[in-house]
């Protein structure tokens, strides 16, 4: 839909999208590294750029119900990890509106 | 020519022999016969001349009935100025004589002739009235020549008429609320101090300026450049210095124009009173007119409104080639081509004629794989002399193309980011490219002259200058306090760049001189920009469905067009129309929506590209009934006015078929 420009980061460090290279989140936004996706480690940000989330689905997690979505890069259209929508425990409610970047579909551009 | 008008209420008296326009006479006028029995009135009145005549006229004023709802003295004056500006004194003198009004007190035409005759003390006591005295240098009893056609006859200043001259305390001109004595005391003595110094009187000139101008204690550096002129070497010399004109030029008419800002207008009208007042209407009339698509200047017989028959308004034509999103579309300066990109990596030139595909360009596509999903083209640019094309796509690069042949003249690639804007300069031959790479952000470029051999695919990376954020470190591949461009624009005469950066910041650069001029920053992400035809404003659009006219040289905001729509998509807006009266913008929200430039109310808000945005729009620079829009439903739309459809549809279908499967017609 329409052409849009990527939004680029300003940081030290910043992850993106290992196929192409668009920026996609700052290492100053980690909220916490100890998570586990499909695809092995993953972390949790505070905030991420240039992708787009797709539908809500409720799935069960090694830490309980969440509704959360799938978000992909917005150039490419690959799957770069999940948004957390919702979290039924009280425990787990930090996540909510937070973003998980798996580390396998991640590369540092510098 | 009997001139044919009751003279029964007026007395006249009559010197030596010439009689005034036959009131008193013993015989009627009115006898219908164009010979005057009367050899006293031998051509006085006949052909309008006056030259010597010296009757004393004194007046009787007319009925004051007001003039529909305007006050007669005052329409009446404003008539007699108009009439001697017009150059028909005849008519004029006629008309002060019937209505009994002057266009000017007589000691204004004394000011007037003092100034234009270059009697300066003559000229400071008329306008600020003197104490008493008997002044020999006003005396001249006879007739008061007024000069330059400013008059409306001649006037005689008769002792009865002015009582309060000679021997009296004259009180000066009534001035305007503003004026300043001491300012207008130094322009005449300026003047007369210049004056003197041309005709090499220079003791003179140097009294008046140690005795008159000095004392005034106003504008000491003026005062040091006017001493400074006593230098000069010959009165040539003088008048380039001064920048002035000289007696014999136009100097003291300005100086009289000068000063008459300051008198009271009901004493001195201000000049062309009646024109400034048409235009003053006209102009209020252009204004609100909604559809005012022409240059034309307007009748004055009729209130203007422009019919919505000029505007383009209805839907002529929508050309199907893309397979993808149209993102970017462009008129060529002539308007006769018209040029489309898209996201599937196709430029389309057609022919604005008949909208026949000149052709289709596939530059970008090249190099790829047919598997490789093409990133797709963002923006095209004519050169101003429209032989060169510039794409510029998101694959990093970009490629010029002749437009004759549709060949490549020259490409580069060395970018790591997609390239977003072009921008050619006037000479035809070098053009600014922005990126989104905070490397090569903003570089000015050039296309081989015409005696270039042409290799395989023409000049590759032809990069003359770059402009980036200081310091530079060539070791780094990514420059982290260096901007990235979304949108470029030149100024017409090529000597101002504006460039729109993606972190919401406008940055001025002279092209000269290749420095940074200017720099802004503002509150959302900007999309696109544009200079005005005059080069004083900028369009911008911005995120948040705002349009801002900014001022080019101050960066304020000047005019908002409100309306469209815009928050996730590059939505991009320009001038357009006769005399580029209109800002035509897309929105999100597939509509087209148009602006007049110069008050920024909604002209139209046209349904274009059903399910999608409207990428960009582009006028006809020569066709101002026409104008095309670019959207996500892959089509590209050709709105024309109704005026257009009737002359096109009145040359018959020839054309039609020559679209085939490009296009569908709506008419």
């Amino acid at each position: 839909m329409g052409l849009a420009y990527n939004v680029y980061l300003n940081s030290k460090r910043i992850y993106g999208c290992k196929n192409c290279k668009t920026h996609l989140a700052d290492h100053d936004e980690i909220i916490s590294r100890n998570f586990r996706g499909q695809h092995g480690k993953a972390y949790l940000f505070n905030s991420v750029v240039n992708t787009s989330a797709g539908e809500a689905s409720e799935r069960n997690m090694t830490t309980g119900r969440h509704v959360v979505r799938d978000i992909v890069c917005k150039q490419c259209k690959e799957i770069v990890g999940w948004k957390y929508d919702r979290a039924y425990e009280s425990t787990e409610k930090y996540k909510e509106g937070k973003f998980i970047l798996e580390q396998e579909l991640l590369c540092q551009v510098s | 020519m009997r001139l044919d008008h009751t003279h029964e209420h007026r007395a006249r008296q009559s010197t030596n022999g010439s009689s005034a326009n036959g009131g008193s006479s013993p015989h009627s006028h009115t006898n219908g016969s164009g010979k005057s029995s009367n050899s006293e009135s031998n051509g006085y009145h006949n052909n309008g001349h006056a030259e010597g005549a010296s009757a004393v006229i004194r007046h009787q004023p007319h009925d004051g009935t007001p003039f529909h709802g305007h006050d007669r003295e005052e329409v009446s004056r404003i008539l007699l100025q108009s009439l001697s500006d017009l150059g028909y004194h005849g008519a004029a003198k006629q008309l002060s004589g019937e209505s009994g009004y002057e266009l000017e007190i007589p000691s204004v035409a004394a000011f007037r002739s003092a100034v234009l005759g270059g009697e300066w003390e003559e000229a400071e006591a008329v306008l600020f009235g003197s104490s008493g005295g008997d002044e020999g240098a006003e005396g001249d009893g006879g007739g008061v020549m007024l000069g330059n056609g400013h008059s409306v006859a001649e006037w005689k200043r008769s002792r009865e008429l002015v009582p309060s001259r000679n021997g009296h305390a004259r009180r000066g001109l009534p001035l305007a609320e503003s004026a300043d004595t001491t300012f207008m005391r130094f322009m005449l003595r300026q003047q007369k101090y210049l004056e003197l110094l041309e005709n090499r009187d220079l003791n003179a000139a140097l009294s008046v300026l140690r005795t008159e101008l000095t004392p005034l204690k106003r504008d000491i550096a003026r005062l040091h450049a006017l001493s400074s002129l006593v230098m000069c070497q010959s009165p040539d010399d003088l008048r380039r210095q001064a920048e002035w004109d000289g007696a014999e030029g136009e100097s003291r008419n300005l100086l009289l124009s000068d000063l008459s800002r300051y008198i009271a207008p009901s004493v001195m009208i201000p000049e062309h009173r009646l024109a400034t007042l048409f235009t003053a209407v006209q102009e209020e009339q252009i204004m609100n007119c909604r559809y005012h698509n022409t240059t034309a200047q307007p009748s004055l017989y009729q209130d203007h409104e422009c019919p919505a028959d000029d505007f383009p308004l209805e839907t002529y034509l929508e050309l199907r080639n893309h397979t993808d999103e149209v993102w970017h579309l462009e008129f060529s300066h002539d308007g006769s081509m018209l040029a489309t990109a898209g996201k599937d990596g196709i430029v389309c030139v057609y022919d604005t004629e008949t909208f026949s595909l000149r052709h289709e360009i596939q530059e970008h596509n090249r190099n790829n794989h047919p598997t490789d999903s093409t990133k797709g083209v963002c923006y095209v640019a004519f050169s101003p002399n429209d032989e060169y094309l510039i794409s510029c796509s998101q694959n990093n690069d970009f490629v010029v193309i002749s437009t004759r042949d549709g060949r490549r003249v020259a490409h580069a690639d060395h970018f790591d980011y997609p390239v977003t804007t072009a921008a050619w300069l006037p000479d035809s031959e070098t053009f600014v490219i922005g990126t989104q790479g905070s490397q090569r952000p903003l570089g000015l470029y050039s296309v081989p002259g015409a005696n270039a051999t042409s290799s395989s695919g023409g000049m590759r990376n032809n990069e003359i200058h770059s402009w980036r954020d200081p310091p530079w470190d060539v070791s780094q591949k990514e420059n982290r306090n260096s901007f990235r461009i979304s949108d470029c624009a030149v100024s017409a005469d090529g000597s101002r760049m504006a460039a729109t950066t993606l972190d919401h910041g406008i940055m001025v650069f002279d092209l000269r001189s290749r420095t940074k001029i200017a720099e802004w920053s503002l509150e959302d992400k900007l999309t696109s920009i544009h200079f005005s035809a005059d080069g004083t404003q900028l369009l911008v659009s911005m995120n948040g469905g705002r349009v801002l006219a900014l001022d080019s040289v101050t960066g304020d905001t000047i005019m908002r067009y409100e309306g469209a729509q815009q928050d996730k998509f590059v939505i991009r807006s320009s001038y357009g129309g006769a005399g580029e009266n209109f800002v035509i913008s897309g929105s999100e929200d597939s509509r087209v929506l148009v602006w007049r430039r110069q008050t920024g109310c909604l002209v139209a808000s046209l349904e274009a590209h059903i399910g999608g945005t409207v990428n960009a729009v582009a006028w006809s620079p020569t066709n101002h009934g026409i104008f095309a829009s670019a959207g996500d439903d892959r089509r590209v739309r050709i709105w024309a006015s109704a005026t257009f459809l009737r002359s096109d549809a009145a040359d018959a279908g020839a054309s039609r078929s020559s679209l085939g499967s490009y296009g569908q017609r709506f008419r």
